[in-house]
């Protein structure tokens, strides 16, 4: 893969006596010059509220916007740009699903399934949901190395089954979940299958429609896009028949003191003024990301994922977690022998190492896979190197030396 | 390199109060879920004062290295002022902490203030 580092102004920012080495890319990734342009373009150049406006900066406006929601439909294969909802993030993408289809789909007695892996996004919303209805919820339990248990889910899934909500990759372990499996089933006794991609779409082609999903979540920021713009795509007729989730301004057609009518899609689900530079911001970080091209994407990582695996069991005394290469993105959770992971990031930190330490928003996957404490993890992105890798070795070696 | 304050890799390598009290006036025993640290206190109060204090820290240094340093603040000091000992106090005693590390410092303060407002 040709070189990006130089579109990224970020990994010029030294941190003490040390290069930036981010590696912390599950939880955000950095921003290349071209998508900090096109938002700073937005508002030097257009800088107007969109929709029913009829001045020049407006319509121009309204047309980035809309162009946008049509570069995300291309990117995940969606059947129309209607299909494309934005929203702040994935957690408001499941929250809208919940709501709008979760509230009137679930009564009493019926069941969703999600599973052990979950991050909290696409675990508390469902929770909630349940006590409100008095709904059942149960979950996918998950093997030793994290992977779904297939054959609970074919107990679990059944004609009482309403929704399935499960992500596409894990955040703590980067576990690739058979979604496409999981969705026949689901399908099989007529229940909606809501995907968390926010782990899968910036770093794997992806295609909604032949995943099998119904609804699918993901979240800009984490793949160079700015923060604050998230992305939930429905069916179309899916979406013309959920209730409005956030109402008010720009989500009606026509208001009277009686009620209103809702808008067309996917400005029925947007109330209120959108994150428009935000929408602008992330159709350019598409287009940035199609330019290398999602493949070499997917190789790039595998390929610092097997090296970093493969390093990291090679020291002795660093315990890792999840799956065999093959299933797995680039996402490497671990503890160092009694080393708190904490501690860990910090002694990283002091290398000028960017990790993350804690339960990484699955605290129930944490326990199941037996790190109550939490894990340490190092999430890989298109512009991490072998050598910072191996930086990260010098520093686990360093904290097993200094406090183990 | 030093990637804590000297005072606290001397806490974590050295800890005076590490231990168990066999007949303690009082016990405080709490965690922070979110990162697995846990803390239990053993106290022994003679006459208002605490006399002995010992802890059973199972979390990371920092948490480890408070609860040590906290015990030396206590020893010897009234209830009422043990009691009145404030988060700040105890990351302004550790010394240049990373704000990100605070709950970890301030887990002892709020053991040791349970189980000293039982007493009351």
């Amino acid at each position: 893969m040709k070189d990006l580092r130089e579109d990224f102004p970020t990994l010029c920012l030294r941190i003490g006596d040390y290069p930036l080495c981010y590696l912390d890319n599950a939880a955000t990734t950095l921003r290349p010059r071209i998508v900090m342009g096109a938002v700073e373009e937005f508002y030097r150049d257009c800088n107007a509220n969109i929709h029913r406006g009829i001045h020049h900066l407006s319509v121009k406006a309204s047309q980035m916007y809309d162009k946008a929601h049509q570069r995300v439909a291309e990117f995940i294969g969606a059947g129309s740009w209607q299909e494309i909802v934005f929203t702040r993030n994935t957690t408001e993408s499941i929250n809208l699903v919940a709501f709008a289809f979760g509230q009137s789909l679930i009564g009493e007695g019926d069941e969703i399934v999600t599973t052990v892996s979950e991050h909290h996004s696409n675990m508390v919303p469902w929770q909630i949901l349940a006590k409100r209805k008095r709904a059942v919820l149960r979950y996918i339990p998950v093997n030793p190395d994290g992977t779904l248990m297939l054959d609970e889910a074919r107990r679990l899934i059944n004609s009482r089954t309403r929704i399935v909500a499960v992500q596409h990759v894990s955040n703590l372990l980067g576990t690739i979940h058979p979604v496409s499996e999981i969705a026949e089933m689901a399908h099989r006794v007529g229940a909606l299958v809501v995907v968390d991609g926010a782990q899968s779409v910036p770093h794997m082609p992806v295609d909604v429609r032949e995943l099998g999903a119904d609804f699918f979540a993901f979240s800009g920021h984490k793949m160079l896009g700015p923060t604050g713009i998230g992305v939930l795509w429905g069916k179309k007729d899916l979406l013309e028949q959920g209730e409005p989730f956030l109402t008010g301004g720009s989500m009606i057609s026509e208001v009277s003191l009686d009620g209103a009518k809702w808008n067309d899609l996917p400005w029925k689900y947007e109330a209120g003024t959108p994150h428009i530079c935000g929408g602008v911001g992330l159709a350019a970080a598409l287009d940035y990301l199609e330019g290398i091209g999602l493949n070499e994407i997917f190789g790039h990582e595998r390929e610092l994922l097997a090296y970093a695996i493969d390093r990291l069991s090679s020291l002795g005394f660093v315990e890792l977690y999840g799956p065999s290469v093959q299933d797995r993105l680039g996402i490497v959770a671990f503890n160092v022998q009694n080393v708190h992971p904490h501690d860990v990031a910090q002694v990283c930190d002091s290398f000028g190492i960017a990790i993350r330490s804690g339960h990484h928003c699955a605290q129930p996957l944490s326990v199941a896979i037996g790190a109550k404490r939490g894990t340490a993890r190092a999430s890989f992105y298109i512009y991490n190197t072998k050598d910072e890798i191996d930086r990260l070795v010098e520093a686990l070696s360093y904290a097993r030396e200094a406090l183990g | 390199m030093s990637i804590y304050p000297e005072k606290v890799m001397e806490h974590i390598k050295a800890p005076r109060h590490a231990g168990k009290i066999d007949d303690p006036t009082v016990i405080g025993d709490s965690g922070n879920p979110s990162c697995g640290d846990e803390l239990t206190y053993y106290l022994r109060v003679e006459e208002g004062r605490i006399s002995e204090i010992k802890h059973d820290a199972r979390g990371c240094a920092i948490s480890r290295a408070a609860a040590d340093i906290l015990a030396d603040m206590v020893l010897g000091k009234s209830v009422s002022e043990a009691i009145a000992l404030t988060h700040d106090d105890i990351v302004e005693e550790l010394g240049g902490i990373s704000e990100a590390r605070r709950p970890c410092a301030t887990l002892s303060v709020d053991v040791l203030r349970e189980a000293l407002k039982k007493l009351s």
